[in-house]
């Protein structure tokens, strides 16, 4: 076949596809694909997902933890220390995780696709970031816990419990991070290419 | 809150646009239930983003846009939707994939990496480079560069 032959069956082919795509508009014309109570549904939905996450984080769970820690701290006698520590490593966890999720998912939808999934690429990295600072962190904090409980009550249960909390918590931890870069996946595995090519 | 009157301009828009998002999300998807979830989260972003929409490209730009965004970056959800009574009770998908040609062409698109997925279907809606360039972030020129690799490797695929 010589290259205009190929050339034309090229144009051809797109233009099937082409052709193909008209009637698929046209059968999708015809079907009634919205009706009144889905667009009740779009219009009442809320915030996402992602902002009540942050918020459920940043209003009810970093408070909890601080003034639960430091009602431990003067009933059980821990320090200052672990209690300063325990704050801190929760401040930054909601911090990073709200910086990781700064963009809303309706921001996400408004930018260029290219852009977008840089994007995700980028915030595919900061969680592989997040896990691989923060569960050292949390095991030597644990560590840190159940020495301190242990030491103030003589009882070796806060050990147990620690490092049996501990692994089914990292586990499930990492269970959901592997989840959702998973799902990312489809979307940024050619970005690569991507950049090689543009 | 929304007033009565977005509601309405609203509710036209996704009258006006529905085949061009469906298709969208038709090209997406394995599956009709995945194309409903897709269909449905693209409206909710398409509503979220209404008020703010400046009108700087065409309502069916901005569709295609949103629609395309959210296709790529949506979460899978596994099983059965249950926010799926909130659409018909028989999906459009069942419909369109009743149509060879349909099936032929969903077929052949999905061979397809995600991006080079959206800017053929752009390019099927015969929408120019430029415009096409601007949903997706690359120039006029890269785009018709994409364009002749993507033809040479659906040609490969087929």
């Amino acid at each position: 076949m010589t290259m205009a032959q190929t050339e034309n069956q090229n144009i051809d082919e797109l233009e099937a596809m082409r052709r193909q795509m008209g009637e698929l508009r046209a059968t999708l014309d015809r079907q009634e694909i919205v009706n009144e109570r889905l667009m009740r549904k779009v219009m009442a939905g809320k915030g996402g997902y992602i902002r009540r996450m942050r918020n459920v984080q940043l209003f009810i769970v970093l408070p909890f933890i601080v003034l639960m820690f430091l009602v431990q701290k003067y009933q059980l006698g821990t320090s200052w220390a672990l209690y300063v520590a325990t704050v801190l490593m929760s401040a930054v966890s909601v911090a990073f995780e709200t910086y990781i999720n700064r963009m809303s998912e309706s921001d996400y939808s408004e930018m260029p696709l290219l852009e977008l999934i840089k994007a995700l690429q980028r915030r595919r990295k900061q969680r592989r970031l997040q896990v691989s600072i923060g569960l050292p962190i949390v095991a030597l904090w644990l560590v840190w816990y159940s020495i301190e409980l242990t030491g103030i009550t003589g009882d070796y249960f806060f050990v147990v419990s620690a490092v049996i909390g501990g692994i089914v918590g990292g586990w499930i931890g990492i269970s959901i991070m592997r989840r959702m870069q998973r799902i990312d996946a489809d979307a940024i595995d050619d970005i690569q290419e991507l950049n090689e090519k543009n | 809150m929304a007033n009565r009157q977005t509601e309405q301009a609203f509710e036209q828009f996704v009258a006006q646009q529905k085949s061009t998002i469906y298709s969208v999300c038709y090209m997406f998807a394995a599956s009709g239930d995945e194309a409903d979830d897709l269909f449905q989260e693209v409206l909710i972003n398409l509503w979220k983003g209404f008020e703010k929409f400046r009108h700087d490209s065409s309502p069916t730009t901005w569709a295609y846009r949103v629609s395309l965004n959210t296709c790529i970056s949506s979460k899978r959800k596994k099983g059965i939707s249950i926010d799926r009574k909130a659409t018909l009770e028989t999906s459009a998908y069942e419909e369109i994939e009743q149509n060879p040609q349909n099936r032929l062409l969903h077929k052949r698109i999905r061979l397809l990496e995600p991006f080079d997925r959206a800017i053929v279907l752009l390019w099927l809606e015969d929408m120019p480079y430029d415009e096409i360039g601007a949903v997706v972030g690359l120039s006029a020129k890269a785009v018709g560069v994409r364009l002749v690799r993507i033809r040479e490797k659906l040609k490969k695929l087929q």
